[in-house]
């Protein structure tokens, strides 16, 4: 599933970025296959979005957030 | 005098680091060709002196924007003898994506280590011994809040070195540097390849080494970003926290400014009374009181309210707090051609359009950062704040009109930021049908973690901003000043010199006498030949002199109504201006001059018309093409006349 489809607080992990022409800019900022984040705002309308990764907090546009595919994290 | 260049992600401490190693030894220039403030200082350390240069703050060597560009291109181009890289304890994995490029380039380098203590407060412990070891430079634990850490990061400069080479894709140093080079000068799919494939393959070694040096701990509390970001980034609260942080700030400015203001304005007008009886009544006492003191009294005078304004911004924007602002804003200001980004701009554009310009730099597309650059002066900038100061308070008749805790004139000014604010989102939405798209738009920015302002920077920023301001504004200010003074001092005419004589030996008609001489003068000839074109506005040609010699900067106003009025009345020079155009009467009808369709003609001619020529001129620096300054200029102009023609025809 895509990054936009978590919701609040939700915890995923990334499998890839499918999108060439944003992917160098979210790579470098650390959003790499394997690395987990969590969903930590929502702007109005979903858009931005803001997760956290790294231990940082990072907001990206929907738009960016649509490349970017991962699986939810199991909850315990 | 060896070069350090100081390189860092952004919001990583580096330029509390800067400050606490040059301390005021600091200087503000450009680089050359380009507009991007360039800020070096000097320092000595084991008695070696050495030249520090602070470069714009970047993730990456593989630059997304144009400030990002200038940091790529000065660490390949001007090789500095030591690299001194700011690394951020708290997101150690992504800072050690640019630790580890810039010791790829194979200059002697340094890591200077901040925020540790917040590290330790979120469980991360960084074994900065282990990190020495891995990387081959120096690490240095540094607390940016802490200067006794100042002498292990001076006496550590003396041993930085080439690191270990960790990518071996990249091939050796050489092979590197060409690489960076060839990537930066050729943006096509092959290099996006190469640079996506350097990226991943340097985090798969940094995954290695985040393993080796830092340490978890459990946490025993959440910290306080995220708290407080339930509020400020609240989807229906965070505009309103925002609307309210911004009227408090004007609102303080309004009223804090007023007491230093009213202090400058007696003082000069003391010295300058003092000085007039003190010298003989020749032209040049005439010069000194009239035309050079009044002039840097305008000056100084509005020093108070630009420092304040600044001194709000940076503590906004050093809290972390714009950030946040501009990830509220994104979307409403995509609408309209805009990123959030352009929030910094178009706010700082409340101080300064100059420096406001330049910051567009770190607004990757070129659409949104040209649209961004053409509607920023549209913002209210601080040089309106004294035109609207005087001409506002022609509004109101008596000293006291507020209505509860709010300030008449704070509520008017406030009235004006909006339009500003109003009138730039509209252009901008204009523009986005006609500027057609260059390159793809993105808005991927952190939010960095709450801090306390940290008032060394602040009052650093301040400092800068207001000599900026003196030295720059200033200068063009006070020669304008000079001019005026001899433009209204001399006259073309032999009835002019008539009057002069006349002036001289009769004391009993001098104001009627100057009134003629003014009309007479260079200064009043320049008015009454654009009065045709102004009168439909109405304005009288003294407000065309106004006009003239404020193209040069908005602020002039003031300083040449004072002097053309100074001269007018110089009996009664202690008047504050506002009074005295008050008191104006139209000689032919009988009427105030200053009618109120009249002020609010003029407040909106000044609140849209491009009056500011370094403006102009950072524009043509910044686009790299005469096009974009006339465009500016152009639309400004011709929103300003009609809006004010409109105005005035309908209040009339």
């Amino acid at each position: 599933m895509k990054l936009t489809d978590l919701k609040m607080g939700q915890k995923a992990t990334i499998v890839s970025i499918d999108d060439a022409i944003f992917s160098n800019r979210l790579l470098e900022m650390g959003c790499l296959p394997g690395e987990e984040l969590e969903v930590i705002h929502f702007a109005p309308y979903g858009d931005p979005i803001a997760i956290k990764i790294l231990g940082y907090s990072l907001a990206l546009r929907k738009s960016e957030a649509e490349t970017i595919e991962v699986i939810p994290s199991i909850v315990a | 005098m060896k070069k350090i260049a100081l390189v860092g992600n952004p919001n990583c401490g580096k330029t509390s680091i800067f400050n606490i190693l040059t301390g005021l030894k600091q200087k503000v220039g450009n680089y050359p060709g380009v507009t991007v403030e360039k800020k070096t200082g000097t320092f000595s350390a084991q008695g070696e002196s050495y030249l520090l240069e602070d470069l714009p703050g970047l993730y990456s060597l593989h630059p997304s924007s144009p400030d990002e560009e200038i940091t790529t291109r000065s660490l390949l181009e001007e090789t500095p003898h030591v690299i001194m890289i700011v690394g951020d304890a708290t997101t150690m994995k992504r800072n050690l994506l640019l630790i580890t490029q810039a010791i790829d380039l194979g200059i002697p380098s340094m890591l200077v280590l901040t925020m540790a203590d917040v590290a330790e407060k979120e469980g991360i412990v960084i074994d900065t011994d282990r990190m020495e070891e891995l990387l081959g430079i120096p690490v240095v634990l540094m607390n940016a809040r802490q200067s006794d850490s100042l002498l292990w990061l001076k006496n550590t400069i003396k041993q930085a070195k080439i690191g270990n080479i960790r990518i071996s894709s990249c091939g050796n140093q050489e092979t590197y540097r060409e690489f960076l080079l060839n990537s930066l000068n050729h943006q096509h799919e092959e290099t996006r390849k190469a640079k996506s494939l350097e990226v991943l393959d340097r985090y798969k070694i940094i995954a290695g080494l985040i393993k080796k040096i830092e340490k978890h701990q459990e946490v025993t509390r959440r910290i306080k970003s995220s708290t407080l970001d339930r509020w400020i980034l609240h989807p229906f609260g965070g505009y309103v926290i925002f609307i309210l942080i911004f009227f408090l700030q004007f609102q303080l400015i309004f009223s804090i400014s007023s007491y230093p203001m009213d202090w400058i304005e007696t003082g000069f007008s003391i010295i300058s009374d003092k000085i007039g009886d003190f010298l003989p009544a020749t032209w040049w006492s005439d010069l000194i009181t009239h035309g050079l003191l009044s002039g840097i009294g305008g000056v100084v005078v509005f020093v108070p309210q630009i420092a304040l304004l600044f001194f709000f911004l940076s503590i906004l924007e050093e809290s972390g707090y714009m950030a946040r602002v501009s990830f509220l804003l994104d979307r409403t200001l995509r609408r309209f051609g805009l990123n959030g980004k352009s929030i910094v701009p178009l706010s700082s554009g409340m101080a300064c359009a100059v420096p406001a310009i330049m910051s567009t730099r770190n607004i990757g597309s070129w659409k949104e950062r040209i649209i961004t650059i053409l509607v920023t002066p549209l913002m209210s900038c601080s040089a309106r704040l004294p035109v609207y100061t005087v001409l506002i308070g022609l509004f109101t008749q008596t000293e006291d009109q507020s209505w509860w805790i709010f300030d008449y004139r704070g509520m008017m000014l406030t009235l004006f930021y909006l339009l500003g604010i109003v009138a730039s989102l509209f252009m901008a939405w204009v523009f986005h049908f006609f500027i057609s798209d260059r390159s793809i738009s993105f808005f991927i920015l952190e939010l960095p973690i709450f801090q306390k302002p940290r008032w060394k920077n602040v009052f650093q920023n301040v400092f800068d901003k207001s000599m900026s301001f003196v030295g720059g504004a200033g200068k063009v200010i006070l020669l304008i000043s000079l001019i005026l003074w001899v433009l209204q001092s001399f006259g073309p005419s032999d009835r002019f010199k008539e009057l002069q004589n006349l002036q001289a030996k009769n004391e009993s008609h001098a104001l009627q006498i100057s009134r003629e001489k003014l009309e007479l003068s260079y200064a009043g000839q320049l008015g009454k030949a654009i009065e045709p074109v102004i009168q439909p506005l109405g304005f009288d040609w003294k407000i065309g002199i106004s006009l003239i010699t404020s193209f040069a900067a908005r602020e002039v106003f003031v300083g040449t109504m004072s002097t053309i009025y100074a001269l007018e009345e110089s009996e009664n020079s202690e008047k504050s201006l506002t009074e005295q155009l008050r008191n104006e009467v139209n000689p032919k009808t009988g009427k105030r001059v200053y009618s109120e369709a009249t002020v609010w003609s003029l407040l909106i001619f000044y609140a849209f018309a491009m009056q500011c020529m370094s403006t102009l001129a950072v524009t043509k620096k910044e686009t790299n093409s005469w096009k974009w300054p006339l465009i500016q200029l152009g639309y400004l102009t011709a929103l300003a006349y009609l809006s004010s023609l409109l105005v005035y025809q309908w209040l009339a």
